[in-house]
């Protein structure tokens, strides 16, 4: 594990305190400033924001989180979540048009507990994968625990590809890149320090692991992924999507 | 097959005949708001409000996934209805003969809802455009 870089948090990351969490369920709705976001999409019988709302915070030491909304979702994010995952606690804050912008305005709204040690750990996650199981969430904290930063990766061969009728098949070959998964988990206070440097410097970081990388000295760990955390981007995906979570019984563990 | 208006605030609790939010389009690739039908809590098709492509799968298959799900509901019913009655037990004795009148037109909606959607698209799912 590297020092962080001069100027960057130091120290190792304990267990000792609770983690927040960040969920991003307003970006494309950001963009596009109009129409509801994916999020609000129920997923047999649950809306996608509160299955991945729910994942975060089961058994995992996240005791609150920040969920990005645009403004035009504000009202019924809220009610939903009231309604499907009730006594979380959670605030909403306003989605950017990029989602470097939002994971900052995140963190900030975390920046006084940070800053007085109250969370070891800052979770991000995209509420477009709301099939994340909490098994994975305590991976990804468990590595971020000790090593400072982790994210969930896939490898090429771990790909689920469905052919033109829904069904999956495998693909198989010898190649070194992986998919890099949400959650993403980082030390709280050197996730606030990569971001506002970021935003001081106009750095436009792809992701939260690259201005982390960037500006924290940070060697971010991968743990190994799960093909069942699909994002949903396309009404295909939805499909996948709900056909999983019936073989699941309905429970992503 | 039958749209509806999003409604905008707060949801109902029960899932409503269509939903609208923002996919990527498998036939014009555009990011556009798509109208989500389902049948209860069953996906059943999607039509991208851009082009028009309709996603829905097959028409036997959705019916049986139908059927399954309804299982399910009816079996998870008596846990569902048990934790609304410790939760609220008044509202719970007060909106219980209103919901015990509405399921078969309920049923009846969900059915005509899976029928019209799975007509609408055909026996298969939209290819993606690669």
């Amino acid at each position: 594990m590297r020092q962080a870089a001069k100027g960057g948090p130091r120290g190792p990351a304990t267990a000792r305190r609770g983690h927040a969490a960040i969920l991003l369920a307003g970006g494309r709705s950001a963009q596009q400033r109009e129409g509801p976001d994916v999020s609000l999409l129920p997923l047999a019988g649950r809306r996608l924001v509160s299955r991945a709302l729910s994942s975060l915070t089961e058994q995992t030491g996240v005791s609150h989180v920040v969920v990005a909304v645009h403004d035009s979702d504000r009202d019924a994010i809220a009610a939903i979540l009231d309604r499907e995952v009730p006594g979380h606690s959670y605030e909403l804050v306003r989605a950017q048009l990029s989602s470097q912008q939002t994971v900052l305005v995140g963190v900030e709204a975390l920046a006084a507990t940070i800053d007085d040690d109250g969370y070891d750990l800052v979770v991000v996650h995209d509420a477009a994968l709301p099939l994340v199981s909490p098994h994975l969430v305590r991976s990804v904290i468990a590595a971020a625990s000790r090593w400072g930063a982790a994210v969930p990766y896939l490898g090429l061969d771990d790909f689920v590809w469905i052919d033109r009728m829904g069904a999956a098949l495998r693909f198989s070959g010898n190649d070194d890149r992986v998919q890099v998964q949400s959650p993403q988990a980082f030390r709280a206070d050197e996730l606030l320090h990569a971001y506002r440097r970021s935003a001081t410097e106009g750095f436009v970081a792809g992701t939260a692991t690259e201005a982390v990388e960037r500006y924290c000295g940070r060697r971010v760990r991968g743990v190994p992924g799960d093909t069942r955390n699909v994002e949903i981007h396309a009404p295909r995906d939805l499909f996948a999507a709900e056909g999983l979570l019936a073989a699941l019984h309905y429970v992503v563990a | 097959m039958s749209m509806q208006t999003p409604t905008p605030g707060p949801k109902p609790a029960s899932t409503p005949t269509s939903e609208s939010a923002y996919l990527q389009c498998e036939s014009c690739a555009v990011f556009a708001i798509h109208t989500v039908s389902y049948a209860g809590r069953l996906l059943v098709s999607t039509r991208c409000t851009a082009c028009g492509a309709v996603v829905a799968g097959d028409a036997a298959e959705a019916r049986a996934r139908y059927m399954r799900d309804l299982e399910h509901r009816l079996q998870s019913k008596p846990r569902r209805m048990l934790r609304r009655a410790v939760d609220d037990p008044k509202g719970f004795v007060a909106t219980l003969p209103a919901k015990v009148a509405a399921q078969p037109g309920k049923l009846a909606r969900e059915w005509r809802t899976l029928l019209s959607a799975t007509r609408a698209r055909g026996s298969r799912p939209t290819p993606p455009t690669e």
